[in-house]
């Protein structure tokens, strides 16, 4: 292998997507490749490989790149900033990100409350909202999930209030990730009862310093912040901020959701993962033995490989399929479950693969381990931090749980 | 042909699945348990269906398809539990006989019925060295050793022998030919099985279809082709099991309701549900694999050990969601378990394939590493 093919994603045969692909799509890939290879600062793209979030500025600073590129949003239609891309550009983009460490494009924006206002917004909102989605001005977090309402979302009781000019929000969110990096929130409240708890729930878009709104942290499991709680007291939305019609807000939630479903199997980023495993099982022993020659690891490594293909596989499959088939139904959940069970397998790996390095934490514990071992210092206390947060996979979107009750439905129950 | 043009099967594609899925419906259970491991009737109506063809030229009466179409079949087999040997004759042998370059009366047997081949140490089980070694001889070349499973059987009329060693070759020899001993049993699925056992068999030049890399390609291409079918008689196996044990746990009441109704049977379907998506894709993947690359080894690999995982996992769960009845031999879902057992065996089991793979990732650290110290 020469040189410089190393230092890049590698083409070699079990990156099997590229045999699946036609010529046009390879070529398609290498513009991508291409780009990210500037757009993605060395800095920023060492700190992802070892397993540390992007900060703001640097997720700010990429999407000023794709801005000026026209690629923050590739699924929304052409006229409201869209790429035009097939289905399959799309997947190979989305693949390229995170195997050439990108930072995240914050989903809230351009894979949640977008398609929602250009589906379903009035004019004005389309025009206020979508630009700024896409040059990255607006930050956006999301107010569904409620202290009591979790998996079972339609029993929210934040409450909206018809005022005549505006309406009156009280109540809380949680979960609400980046809350304290947003400019602007979407969420669903309650404003009119209904036979159903689906019923008389609306969805509304509201400026984050409107008077009234109140930011709590909440330090996640791997010690961090990027969870909040967020309680409106007395909040006017103005009638402005209503998205299409009032009590219909479920079925826009539904219609997000299902977006949401199909854009989390993070495949690229799992494929740089096992390089990065592959980096690790060089400097890292069990004893006397380097990793690299640990039968276990390697069949574990090798079984999550043949995992990850299987999802690629099952991904296309999806993409390539009419929205009637009976696997449409289904496909999303099985992503869903599958990839949080990938993602969280590598994660394990990579702390199993740590040894006794993976109990510490913080800059003291990485400062310490300095001279003790041959892998660089970012290894131990990114991928901890990666191990922690990633639980949430499983959790976030619907539970594993909440996904094979909707399979269950769909293949087991008979259809009366 | 491009990955996405073969996920969209063409209306010939779809012809040949319900006229597969027609004819295998017609098979009984009870016919199933009559036929004890082959049934004449049977093979004689898959020939007239054009199943022994799928992969055969015009000119011997095939239908001069690839891979993919030999795969759907596979996958009606599988899903009705067939028990004759199908890929190992119609896919197994005739691939590589065709690679052979064998002449056309040859292949016009096998395809209309009357001849049906066993390979010999090639194929079933895939990714094995061959047993069989071959020496010069002065009538010949002498095969030497012992292929403890074949799927041979009293309908068995030709065995196609490959052979390493000094003089690599592909050999056909009449079932029943004095000095090759073959040993029969039954596999657990019930199929014909058999040890072969060469000791010192002069085998002249008139039998010897392929030498050289001749004869390594045509075994090579063969066994492609067949992780493929097999892969494909592995998911329409899953399939079935899982849709035994759907309608068992909608009929089957306790405590008063469904056992359909329990969150912790629901959620344990719903994972070999999941099983079984993965194990199609792997099997979509391994179809276009074996017709289109030139090496498809890798990818192949990869697929077995897939779908060796998927096929465990959903045999044992949905022998579990039977209960107590999932033990006996009356219900058809312990001969679907017991079937998918045989699958991994063929496939050269999950911790067989995962080895190749182990190897290679352990190859590719180590030329990283190097790399990365020479710069």
């Amino acid at each position: 292998m020469k040189d410089s093919e190393c230092r890049q994603p590698r083409d070699d045969v079990w990156d099997h997507i590229d045999l699946l692909l036609d010529d046009s799509l390879r070529a398609f890939r290498g513009e991508v490749r291409q780009f990210l290879r500037t757009a993605v600062p060395d800095e920023t793209r060492a700190r992802l490989d070892m397993g540390y979030s992007a900060t703001k500025s640097e997720v700010v600073a990429f999407l000023k790149k794709l801005s000026a590129k026209g690629w923050v949003a590739p699924a929304w239609p052409v006229e409201y900033g869209g790429t035009g891309w097939s289905q399959l550009q799309r997947f190979v983009y989305t693949i390229e990100l995170g195997n050439n460490a990108a930072p995240s494009v914050p989903p809230f924006g351009t894979a949640m409350v977008g398609p929602v206002l250009y589906t379903f917004g009035n004019q004005d909102q389309k025009n206020l909202y979508l630009p700024r989605i896409l040059s990255g001005e607006d930050f956006w977090c999301q107010g569904f999930s409620e202290p009591g309402s979790g998996s079972d979302l339609a029993s929210l009781k934040t409450r909206a209030e018809d005022r005549g000019d505006h309406y009156l929000l009280n109540g809380q969110k949680i979960w609400t990730s980046k809350a304290h990096y947003a400019d602007r929130i979407f969420l669903l409240a309650r404003t009119g009862e209904g036979a159903r708890k689906q019923e008389g729930i609306s969805f509304f878009v509201l400026d984050m310093d409107t008077p009234g709104i109140e930011i709590k942290p909440i330090i996640s499991i791997d010690m961090s912040h990027s969870l909040n709680e967020v309680f409106f007291t007395d909040v006017k939305i103005p009638k402005s901020g209503l998205v299409g019609e009032a009590g219909k807000g479920w079925s826009y939630a539904k219609f997000l959701l299902g977006n949401e479903r199909t854009g989390i199997t993070n495949i690229g980023r799992c494929r740089r993962q096992i390089a990065r495993l592959k980096r690790i099982a060089r400097a890292s022993h069990i004893g006397d033995t380097p990793l690299c020659a640990d039968q276990a690891f390697l069949r574990d490594l090798a079984r999550i490989e043949a995992d990850l293909t299987a999802l690629e596989i099952t991904e296309i499959r999806l993409l390539s399929t009419g929205r009637d088939s009976a696997f449409a139904s289904v496909g999303p959940s099985v992503l869903k479950l599958k990839s949080a069970e990938i993602q969280q397998a590598l994660a394990e790996l990579m702390v199993s693969a740590l040894g006794p390095f993976a109990a510490g934490r913080g800059p003291q514990f990485v400062e310490a381990m300095e001279d003790v071992s041959d892998l660089p210092q970012g290894f131990f206390d990114g991928a901890l931090a990666e191990y922690l947060f990633g639980r949430a996979t499983s959790i976030y979107g619907g539970t594993n749980e909440i996904q094979r009750e909707i399979l269950a439905k769909a293949t087991l129950d008979t259809l009366q | 042909m491009s990955f996405l043009d073969h996920l969209t099967p063409s209306d010939e594609a779809e012809m040949i699945r319900d006229s597969a899925t027609r004819f295998t419906g017609a098979v009984s259970e009870a016919a199933l348990r009559q036929s004890d491991g082959f049934d004449a009737d049977r093979w004689v109506g898959m020939a007239d269906l054009g199943w022994h063809g799928i992969l055969a030229d015009d000119a011997a009466g095939g239908l001069g398809l690839g891979a993919a179409e030999a795969a759907i079949l596979a996958y009606a087999a599988g899903h009705a539990r067939l028990p004759e040997p199908f890929v190992a004759s119609s896919v197994t042998a005739l691939t590589a006989l065709r690679a052979a370059g064998v002449g056309i009366d040859v292949l016009a047997g096998l395809v209309a019925g009357s001849r049906i081949f066993a390979p010999v140490g090639f194929g079933l089980p895939v990714g094995l060295a061959t047993p069989v070694s071959a020496a010069p001889d002065k009538d010949g070349a002498s095969l030497c050793g012992t292929v403890p499973l074949c799927e041979v059987g009293p309908h068995t009329t030709d065995l196609l022998i490959f052979a390493d060693g000094p003089e690599p070759m592909l050999a056909r020899l009449p079932s029943g030919t004095d000095g090759i001993a073959i040993t029969p049993y039954r596999g657990i699925d019930g199929r014909h099985l058999g040890k072969v056992h060469l000791d010192g068999y002069t085998v002249g030049d008139e039998a010897i279809l392929a030498r050289g890399a001749a004869a390594r390609n045509a075994v090579a291409k063969a066994e492609a082709v067949t992780v493929a079918a097999l892969c494909a008689d592995a998911v329409g196996t899953i399939d079935k099991a899982l849709a035994l044990t759907r309608t068992y746990l909608n009929e089957r009441q306790q405590f008063g309701r469904p056992l359909a109704s329990f969150q912790a049977l629901r959620h344990r379907f719903a994972d070999i549900g999941v099983e079984a998506e993965l194990a199609r894709s792997m099997a979509e993947m391994a179809s276009f694999a074996a017709q289109t690359l030139a090496d498809p080894t890798p990818l192949l690999d990869r697929a077995r050990a897939r779908i060796c995982r998927a096929a465990q996992t959903v045999g044992q769960a949905t022998i579990q969601l039977h209960g107590g009845m999932g033990m006996t031999d009356e219900m058809a879902i312990g001969h679907y378990f017991r079937r998918l057992i045989c699958l991994q065996a063929l496939l050269g089991q999950e911790a067989g394939s995962l080895r190749l793979r182990s190897a290679a990732l352990a190859a590719e650290i180590d030329a990283e590493a190097r790399l990365e110290a020479a710069q």
